[in-house]
């Protein structure tokens, strides 16, 4: 069994202490096919990943193995891996015709893995998945946990649940239903498949009937049975909602987390503050129009003390003003008022904290993720534009600090670089829109819905 | 822009029929250039002597490596492979793992061969278009892997052969088979594939049934050829294969038993088959993986037949290319199943050199890819492989894989002087491998 140890290190815990002159070591274990010799026959094995973080700690509270690998951060801060607490994996191509399925389920699988490399290229070692269809959220996460391919961890949370017609069905992937039964049945079969979490769509748009305000399409009835079913299976719910009817609906039903948030008045803050409920206002993907008005919201709701988590609402790797998504989400936050020390809290212990996650922050025994930023990120945020290191469940997908320049994780061959979200449009040249002709399949075939 | 320089290595340019002792391949990687830009390309391949510009031409920029010792080939090819392929197969028609995960499943497939130095892959057909997805992945330069050459479904009569699996799609008639292939080619598919008899995946099929019509046959021959496209047929039984190149039918698959007359008749219309010895020769793998006990009978006791089928095959000169059944990647025998597939054929007859040109140029012309690789020449994209030791000599040497390179871009490579990994789609330190053998 062999370690690795980081050392020389500031770290941030995520456990709200900084360790100075700090060391991280890890142990390295995995259960892979190893071919036998010829003539023997090959055993089925189930491929695993078992690294642990030994200790994170003061360097001289742990003796270094002879055959340790070493590697050296001095003039770097050590952090818990981001967590993206709102991603949709598969957002296409802003061009790209995305109002019904044409690409098919396999290609968009692609997509959100593609997705998903990008994201941990970029510092995210988890992602909570926003609004997924046709449970892709649940074959990557399987996929990635069982070692299949590497990447970061996902949080299913299936297709955002909303009502017929409501906000977002321009798109495709909204899961939609009218009154509870449909919208419960739908979410039943969800969680039976694999959910962490589940999202409603609770507000649409401001309406000049309303004078302006958010227009609360869920009921308050549909919201209630949905909190309460998903509360029975002990799912965490976000939900989206701007707009303080919706926002009081939200929080009379008890929803744990209020997603994007665009209007949100001092009382309904101030319940949400004093309910521990959760704010994920994904600051990066508000419409210009809207900004200023979240802008405020955000720093008033920092005001009154509710948790915060950082989520981007798109691809955390989406380029956006210099940098990438989730790292200017962050800075969004410090501009609404949080100091750089919550803004990380708010991607790591705090997001780990709202979503339900055991990563976000630094210990023996947690996870083995953290990422490795040159300078200072807790005293000044820009530092986080750049990401030296990234490791995760113990395993180092690239290292640029100093030195070094090594890429253990690379999806595509060398040269390329895997990043640039949806300015890519991976929908030009793939086949579109052909089904398959009637065949008996569809009549032999053994069906079962969960 | 910069050059590499590959000296002193032998090369097997799956053209000639010798390989050139003391080579040189030079190839150009444009590394800023991503996202449809890929012109990377075969600059030069041939002696050292005829290239007398080395090395003076070298730049500071440029690679030099030297190769003594070991020979280059063409990428591989393993023109039948069922990526989704699990062990044991299911006995009925449910789609276990859904399409997501049996997606990346399959795409971890096309991971695994590519580092094993199989830079293009036939499907042999799937449900749920996986294989275009995985095909359209790979040349919008989303993911890397092998090139996959999809067919979409694999088409079988009601009742035929793999009906009790979801891997198969069935049609009954003429019309519904022309329905089928109209589909395929839409998708742009390179061939339609059917199951043409029965074979060992269904307890009540002899290997010889005949399963469709002549008519649904030439229906689907008539939609292919009409659009420039081939036909592959899964085949057993000397008289349905004699009847499908008949009709037109391109690509022979298995041909459990063949008569030397049909294999002249093949040789003569041109039609290509695609032995799969190692669907006959697997004896241990498929008990150890839990078969059921008709299925491995069925192949065991085929096995004679199979044999005499490829030597006559052989013997009349029918081309030959190397696919598999089992994964590119699966592990069998020590090596993977597509190096033990050229063994295999080799035991059959066919001469070390054959069997790498069934690897490499023929697999090339039959999936239509030869115009950008299959081969080393100049101009080609860069498909290539380095193994130590003569494979044209002892072809057991195609199991000291020791590089790989797609598209001039390198995979892996434990050449001394250039020792790397530069790929890995899994956590670093892991393998992308194992076959069938992973419980995923």
């Amino acid at each position: 069994m062999s370690v690795t140890v980081y050392q020389n290190a500031r770290i941030f815990t995520g456990a709200g202490d900084v360790i100075e002159k700090g060391l991280l070591a890890v142990s390295h274990a995995h259960t892979q096919f190893v071919a036998p010799e010829r003539g023997k026959t090959p055993v089925k094995v189930a491929a695993a990943l078992g690294d642990k973080l030994e200790y994170v700690g003061a360097a001289d509270g742990y003796s270094v193995p002879a055959d340790a690998e070493v590697v050296d951060l001095a003039g770097c801060t050590v952090l818990p891996g981001l967590i993206d607490c709102a991603a949709r994996l598969d957002t296409l191509h802003p061009g790209a015709d995305d109002y019904v399925d044409n690409i098919g389920t396999a290609y968009r699988t692609f997509i959100a893995y593609r997705a998903a490399a990008e994201a941990l290229n970029c510092g995210v070692t988890t992602v909570r998945a926003l609004g997924m269809p046709n449970n892709i959220d649940i074959g990557l996460k399987t996929a990635i946990q069982k070692t299949m391919f590497f990447g970061p961890g996902i949080l299913a949370c299936g297709p955002t649940y909303a009502v017929t017609g409501g906000c977002g069905h321009e798109r495709y992937g909204l899961a939609m239903a009218s009154g509870s039964d449909e919208l419960r049945r739908a979410m039943r079969i969800h969680i039976a498949r694999g959910l962490d979490g589940v999202t409603l769509q609770v507000s649409g748009k401001p309406l000049a009937s309303l004078g302006g305000e958010y227009h609360q399409e869920m009921s308050d009835r549909e919201l209630h049975d949905l909190v309460k079913h998903a509360h029975g299976a002990e799912k965490r719910v976000m939900a989206a909602a701007s707009g303080d009817p919706s926002v009081s609906a939200c929080i009379d039903a008890g929803a744990d987390i209020i997603l994007e948030g665009r209007r949100i008045g001092k009382e309904n803050l101030a319940a949400m503050a004093e309910k521990g409920m959760g704010c994920v206002p994904c600051l990066v993907s508000t419409p210009a129009q809207y900004a200023a008005e979240h802008k405020a919201v955000v720093a008033e709701a920092i005001r009154a003390g509710v948790a915060i988590g950082a989520g981007t609402g798109i691809l955390p790797s989406q380029p956006v003003e210099g940098t990438v998504a989730i790292i200017r989400e962050l800075e969004l936050l410090v501009e609404c008022g949080m100091t750089p020390a919550q803004a990380l809290t708010a991607a790591t212990s705090g997001a780990a904290g709202l979503v339900g996650s055991r990563a976000g922050v630094l210990a023996a025994g947690r996870p083995a993720d953290f990422i490795a930023v040159e300078g200072a990120p807790d005293k000044d945020i820009a530092a986080m534009r750049k990401v030296a290191m990234v490791v995760k469940s113990g395993r180092r997908a690239f290292l640029t600090a100093g030195e070094a320049k090594e890429r253990g994780f690379h999806i595509m061959g060398p040269g390329y670089e895997v990043a640039g979200g949806t300015t890519i449009d991976w929908t030009k040249g793939a086949v579109q829109g052909v089904i398959a002709p009637e065949s008996y399949n569809d009549k032999w075939n053994l069906y079962k819905e969960i | 822009m910069r050059k590499t320089y590959l000296i002193h290595g032998r090369i097997v340019d799956g053209v000639h029929d010798t390989a050139i002792e003391d080579g040189i391949l030079v190839f150009k990687t444009d590394l800023q250039a991503q996202q449809g830009g890929n012109r990377d390309e075969l600059l030069f391949v041939g002696s050292m002597a005829d290239y007398p510009d080395f090395p003076a031409e070298v730049t500071n920029a440029d690679n030099v490596v030297d190769m003594t010792g070991y020979t280059l080939t063409p990428g591989l090819y393993n023109v039948h492979a069922h990526l989704g392929l699990t062990m044991p197969y299911l006995p009925y028609r449910f789609d276990v793992p859904g399409v997501p995960y049996r997606s990346l499943l399959m795409l971890r497939r096309a991971c695994e061969a590519l580092d094993c130095g199989i830079t293009t892959i036939r499907s042999a057909g799937g449900p749920d278009d996986i294989d275009y997805a995985i095909r359209d992945a790979v040349e919008n330069e989303m993911i890397f892997a092998s090139r996959v050459v999809p067919c979409g479904a694999l088409n079988i009569a009601v009742g035929g052969h793999a009906w009790n699996n979801y891997i198969s799609t069935m049609y009954n008639g003429a019309d519904e088979f022309r329905a089928a292939a109209r589909a395929e080619i839409a998708k742009g598919a390179q061939f339609v594939k059917i199951g043409l008899t029965g074979g060992a995946a269904s307890a009540h099929e002899g290997m010889a049934d005949k399963q469709m019509t002549d008519e649904e046959i030439a229906a689907v021959v008539e939609v292919a050829h009409a659009a420039g496209k081939r036909v592959a047929a899964h085949l057993g039984g000397d008289k349905p294969i004699q009847e499908f190149v008949k009709l037109g039918g391109d690509s022979v698959e298995h041909a459990y038993h063949m008569e030397m007359e049909t294999a002249q008749l093949m040789k003569e219309k041109g039609a290509f088959l695609v032995a799969t010895l190692s669907v006959t020769n697997c004896h241990d793998y498929l008990v150890g993986h839990g078969s059921p006990e008709f299925q491995v009978r069925k192949l065991d006791e085929t096995g004679e037949a199979h044999s005499a089928s490829i030597g006559n095959a052989i013997r009349a000169g029918v081309t030959i290319c190397v696919g598999t059944d089992l994964l590119p990647s699966d592990p069998i025998d020590g090596t993977n199943a597509t190096v033990r597939e050229m063994e295999l054929l080799v035991k059959a007859g066919l001469t070390p050199m054959e069997a790498i040109k069934a690897a490499t140029s023929n697999p090339a012309r039959l999936t239509d890819t030869i115009g950008f690789t299959g081969t080393l020449e100049a101009g080609k994209c860069g498909d290539f492989i380095a193994v130590k030791g003569k494979p044209d000599q002892n072809i057991s040497d195609m199991r000291n894989l020791s590089l790989v390179a797609k598209g001039c871009r390198l995979v892996w490579s434990t050449v001394p002087g250039m020792t790397l990994r530069r790929y890995s789609p899994v956590a670093p330190g892991m393998d992308v491998g194992g076959g069938t053998y992973i419980k995923w």
